[in-house]
């Protein structure tokens, strides 16, 4: 996969493109053990740049995600175990589990499918998808983009055809991720 | 072990759940995984929960990639040492250290005038000691007049300088054991090398007595409070601490005792090496231990415990840190009532239970880890001098 021999390689360019693609997520991610989103940026920041400085090859795309969320597991436990001063004790042992760990990936990385997908769409069309994703009713989104609410209702449903297609194609990217064993 | 196969089927059906709808077999599979455990059908309801759901969208949309990017490619291109991660990883202990600030110091959010007005006379422990010679005469060691110096005391040469106190050996002195001891007080803490080359580190609040050399076939210490030793190996002289109520036998390791007279239990934690515990009215019990063992002994009931431990937590304070690993607030204000000196009342006893766990340097002011406490916005935590007293909300 062109992806994967480009990141191997050391390809700074695509590092940047994997970069603005995945950050969010990861920073999502880190966020669940921190709640504290500037912290959560740092987290995901730093595991990228552990990935770019990693010496190894990966074998897959699924194997890099895998670098990625067990970095940023192990910093942000190791920040709330030891830099954070004092909190209530239970809270970070549950924040520890493997359990915890392969929640948080399977939010984010479905998250992720979805926007993955949802980018593929038609202009007019993502910008529904996503507004409805959102929160938007049907009412707010045809406001919003200056339609009337039945071509909403007409592209959504197109969308959602269309969605279910791409997603089907593209559920191989989903981590053997959750495979712990990366470390 | 999470089947890797099966968590991919469920985030692709949650995610077209999501987007597009489920076909009925899809929505049947998908309901079944639900149901396996109560944890799933929670995963599950979160992400579907659309208030949830708006909420992470608008939350993903306001990281400004950008910004974060430029950062990044800064620090990879550009090689400086901009220490974007300062206070959150490894390094951060060491800069923090030189800061003079408590890991503690970076969370909180009140000024500096603040701290000072609030907490001016509980101050953190400093390196400081007394020691008390044969004929009871006393030396004060360290504290804010440190000097270096070199004694000639009972016919020997003591040199006391930033390594701490030290005896040299001398085979020519007197054959009469002359002995010593050295006291810490409240807020204070030494480092002493013995004339074997043991080195003792002693904690706030502790007295070690011994002999000025070791003339005798063992090589005996007294011990009241806290000190982790490095016993220096010795074949034909094995090294015994006695304590009140322990007494323990050494050739050549290192380890942490705790015998504080106000405590109702005595610890012996061994890092490195073998020692013997040896407890009981004739000292007839014994139990050997080996390396991350800990001998404990209750008091009350005269038993003596020996369990596998972290060491870290319990050697902590030697690293000039204190490390609790979720421990009772009376337990966590006993070990920094000793450091920092204060006293201390609670108007609850329920207060005493509540557990925390945490790391800070001992060089940091005591007003961070107070802070924390009363974020748990339970209690009120009020200083009044040298007083800190805990009272429910």
């Amino acid at each position: 996969m062109e992806l994967l021999v480009a990141l191997n390689k050391k390809n700074y360019r695509v590092f940047g493109k994997f970069f603005d693609e995945n950050f969010p997520f990861l920073v999502m991610f880190a966020d669940k053990y921190l709640e504290d989103m500037d912290l959560a940026a740092d987290v995901a920041q730093e595991a990228f740049i552990q990935l770019w400085r990693f010496e190894g090859e990966f074998e897959s795309l699924e194997k890099v995600k895998g670098f990625l969320y067990t970095t940023a597991r192990h910093l942000a436990l190791n920040h709330l175990k030891h830099d954070r001063i004092v909190e209530e004790y239970v809270k970070i042992q549950e924040k520890e589990t493997d359990i915890f760990f392969r929640d948080q990936v399977i939010e984010e990385e479905t998250y992720q499918l979805v926007h993955k997908a949802v980018n593929q769409l038609a202009e007019q069309s993502r910008k529904i998808i996503q507004l409805s994703l959102q929160g938007y009713s049907n009412q707010e989104i045809a406001e919003q983009l200056h339609i009337s609410v039945n071509s909403v209702r007409t592209l959504k449903q197109n969308a959602y055809k269309k969605l279910r297609k791409i997603l089907k194609e593209h559920f191989y990217l989903l981590p053997v991720v959750l495979k712990m064993d990366f470390f | 072990m999470v089947d890797i196969e099966y968590c991919c089927r469920i985030c692709e059906l949650i995610a077209r759940k999501l987007s597009s709808g489920l076909g009925p077999d899809e929505e049947q599979e998908l309901q079944e995984w639900q149901e396996e455990s109560e944890k799933n059908q929670k995963l599950f309801d979160k992400i579907r929960e659309p208030n949830y759901l708006s909420v992470q969208e608008k939350k993903r949309n306001s990281i400004d990639v950008r910004k974060y990017w430029k950062q990044i490619d800064k620090e990879l291109r550009g090689r400086t040492n901009n220490n974007l991660f300062r206070q959150y990883w490894s390094y951060a202990a060491v800069v923090l250290l030189l800061l003079g600030i408590g890991v503690a110091g970076w969370w909180m959010k009140q000024g500096p005038a603040e701290v000072l007005v609030q907490t001016e006379q509980i101050q953190p422990g400093v390196s400081k000691a007394f020691l008390v010679l044969a004929d009871g005469k006393t030396v004060e060691l360290g504290g804010t007049n440190y000097k270096e110096q070199r004694l000639d005391f009972d016919g020997t040469v003591i040199t006391d300088d930033a390594g701490g106190l030290k005896y040299e050996a001398d085979e020519t002195g007197p054959l009469a054991v002359v002995r010593h001891s050295l006291v810490i007080p409240k807020g204070g803490e030494y480092i002493m090398t013995l004339e074997d080359g043991t080195v003792v580190y002693l904690n706030s609040e502790s007295k070690i007595e011994y002999p000025v050399q070791f003339r005798e076939n063992r090589r005996e210490v007294c011990l009241e409070g806290e000190a982790y030793f490095k016993v220096a190996p010795r074949e034909k002289q094995p090294f015994v601490v006695k304590t009140e109520h322990m007494d323990i036998k050494v050739l050549g390791t290192e380890f942490n005792v705790k015998a504080y007279a106000d405590e109702k239990w005595v610890q012996t934690t061994l890092v490195q090496g073998e020692i013997t515990v040896f407890t009981g009215s004739g000292r007839t019990e014994q139990k050997q231990l080996r390396p991350e063992q800990q001998a404990e002994l209750d008091l009350e009931k005269g038993k003596l415990e020996i369990k596998r431990v972290d060491v870290v937590p319990f050697i902590a304070w030697k690293e000039g840190q204190f490390l609790f690993k979720g421990e009772r607030l009376a337990e966590i204000i006993a070990v920094l009532k000793r450091w920092y000196d204060f006293n201390v009342v609670y108007q609850d006893e329920w207060i005493k239970n509540i557990e925390f766990a945490g790391k800070i340097n001992r060089s940091g002011s005591i007003e961070p880890i107070l802070d924390v406490i009363r974020s748990t916005h339970k209690l009120n935590v009020d200083v009044k001098g040298k007083t800190i007293v805990f009272s429910a909300k």
